[in-house]
């Protein structure tokens, strides 16, 4: 019943998310048609020499605005990906559509799940096209930016020193753990606010703001809560509180703890979000 | 198989300080077109919500075929909610679709077929349907379904009298004769004639259950009459003139 429930959500992703994704990498497309052709035509006309870029104002103005809708548009993506993910499951189970997802013959388990799912796929798409857009806009100009100064040296030398002393496949291990806690972090994010907005239906009146207030109340117990484990978790992998004092991570063995650490723990806060979720959807439903 | 399609026991729903419904014992068996009759506020939709689980009870206890209300009932459980249910984004077909992949009981080639009888463009988008049309959707929808029990709330609320006349005719002819079909409504006049029996809610209290027959006999009385009379004095809507 999950894989059909899926169909169903992914099919509603997919006419919400369409247009978004398409504008994005075609926005992509024209900023850098625009910024590549202005400065290749000035470059074939001996105007500039290449890796010179100075515009006239009003090529300038055109690419300016090409970059600044394009940049737009990957925020409104993000930005769509949350609304997706609130809209999907307050409309889709506690609104009227509700009245028809609970007395389809699945549990109620099995409802959160799809829009879990469905809700971190749109996010995750969402992240893959904006890289590939920021690919298409940045592609055969990149090296350029970076040497002109546009992405700060000071940064770029700092990420260099911090992986030098790690071998290839570390750094592939290091990149893939910070993948999977994103997406454990994902994940935890969308069932606080499932839990969230579950507790405030549970209230006859004002139900959208007991939920706004809800995820304001569990997301100031965790930061007190976060204190607790922050110290025992940097602790016990070595980072702080060692005999000399505070120190910072010095073996890969250390980074690699403290992120599977943290990965747990997003995953435990999301087993906690999504049986709250899960036993008010079953014991406490209520739709008036 | 259990008797008894419905079985409540001390059923008492209350919405914070309000009771809707305040300790309803009612047993329904298999085969019957029943009447939920009550004025607005006496707590019919509460009742059809806890049958099909959109509601949970404060107390006491609700069993469908003898079993506690969950996915096995709701497999057996058509509904036909007071509202539309429909995401936005969804065509006629999606609907249709949903429904066959969902529920094993329903009849897929009649639902299409229904929806061709009506002209109900079934590629249409849900957002661009008129209200009549959705309407007629979720009815073909819900009754082609071989469910064991249907809950119609207010089908028939809302409606010109031919479309009263269409809605109860696709209820008589496409419903599952071995079913119970339970119709909530306070328009007695227009239903009277096609019920086995008749539950009066009042109050949140099943005040009377009885079979329309044993009703009209005993009361020397129509139904409709009956209950102008036992709800007369509530100084609510009691049955449309």
């Amino acid at each position: 019943m999950l894989g059909k429930l899926l169909k169903y959500d992914f099919r509603s992703m997919w006419k919400q998310f369409a247009i978004v994704w398409l504008a994005a990498l075609v926005l992509a497309l024209v900023a850098r048609l625009c910024r590549g052709q202005f400065v290749g035509v000035k470059v074939a006309l001996g105007f500039a020499q290449p890796g010179f870029y100075y515009q006239g104002p009003v090529l300038q103005a055109l690419s300016g605005v090409c970059e600044l809708v394009f940049v737009c548009v990957l925020i409104a993506m993000f930005v769509v990906a949350m609304v997706f993910a609130v809209q999907r499951f307050y409309k889709g189970l506690l609104g009227d559509e509700g009245y028809l997802m609970h007395t389809l013959p699945v549990k109620p388990r099995q409802l959160i799940l799809s829009k879990l799912l469905c809700a971190e796929a749109a996010t995750v798409i969402s992240v893959l096209v904006a890289l590939a857009s920021i690919g298409i806009f940045v592609w055969g100009y990149g090296e350029r930016l970076i040497i002109s100064g546009t992405i700060s040296g000071t940064i770029l030398e700092a990420l260099l020193r911090a992986v030098t002393p790690l071998s290839w496949g570390e750094i592939w291990l290091l990149l893939a753990e910070v993948l999977v806690q994103a997406l454990a972090a994902g994940l935890k994010t969308y069932l606080q606010i499932y839990a969230a907005i579950t507790i405030g239906h549970l209230f006859q009146k004002h139900r959208v703001a007991m939920s706004f207030a809800a995820y304001v109340v569990i997301s100031a117990l965790l930061s007190l809560l976060r204190r607790v484990p922050d110290i025992w978790v940097l602790t016990s992998v070595g980072v702080i509180g060692g005999p000399d004092g505070p120190t910072v991570v010095t073996t890969s063995g250390n980074i690699h703890a403290t992120i599977w650490v943290g990965t747990g723990l997003y995953l435990v806060l999301a087993a906690v979000f999504f049986l709250v979720t899960d036993y008010i959807l079953k014991r406490r439903l209520n739709l008036e | 198989m259990d008797e008894k399609i419905v079985s409540c026991r001390g059923l008492v729903k209350r919405y914070g300080k309000k009771t809707a419904l305040a300790g309803v014992d009612l047993e329904l068996e298999r085969g019957k077109i029943v009447g939920l009759l009550g004025p607005n506020g006496s707590g019919k939709t509460t009742l059809i919500k806890l049958l099909c689980g959109l509601l949970q009870p404060t107390e006491g206890a609700v069993r469908i075929g003898g079993k506690p209300v969950g996915p096995e009932t709701k497999a057996v459980v058509s509904y036909l909610p007071d509202r539309m249910y429909f995401a936005d984004w969804m065509k006629g077909h999606d609907l249709v679709g949903l429904f066959a992949d969902f529920y094993k009981d329903f009849d897929r080639k009649k639902c299409e077929d229904m929806c061709a009888r009506l002209e109900l463009d079934t590629g249409e988008r849900v957002k661009a349907m008129s209200k009549g049309t959705k309407e007629k959707l979720q009815l073909a929808l819900v009754m082609c379904r071989n469910a064991q029990l249907y809950l119609l709330d207010e089908p028939i609320a809302g409606v010109d009298p031919a479309a009263r006349d269409f809605i109860l005719n696709t209820i008589i002819t496409n419903y599952n004769e071995a079913s119970t079909v339970v119709i909530s409504t306070h328009l007695i006049g227009d239903i009277e004639k096609v019920l086995d029996e008749a539950v009066f809610l009042k109050e949140g209290k099943a005040v009377l259950h009885d079979g329309v027959d044993v009703i009209r006999e005993r009361e020397g009385k129509s139904v409709d009459a009956l209950f102008r009379e036992v709800f007369r004095t509530d100084g609510r809507e009691g049955g449309e003139a």
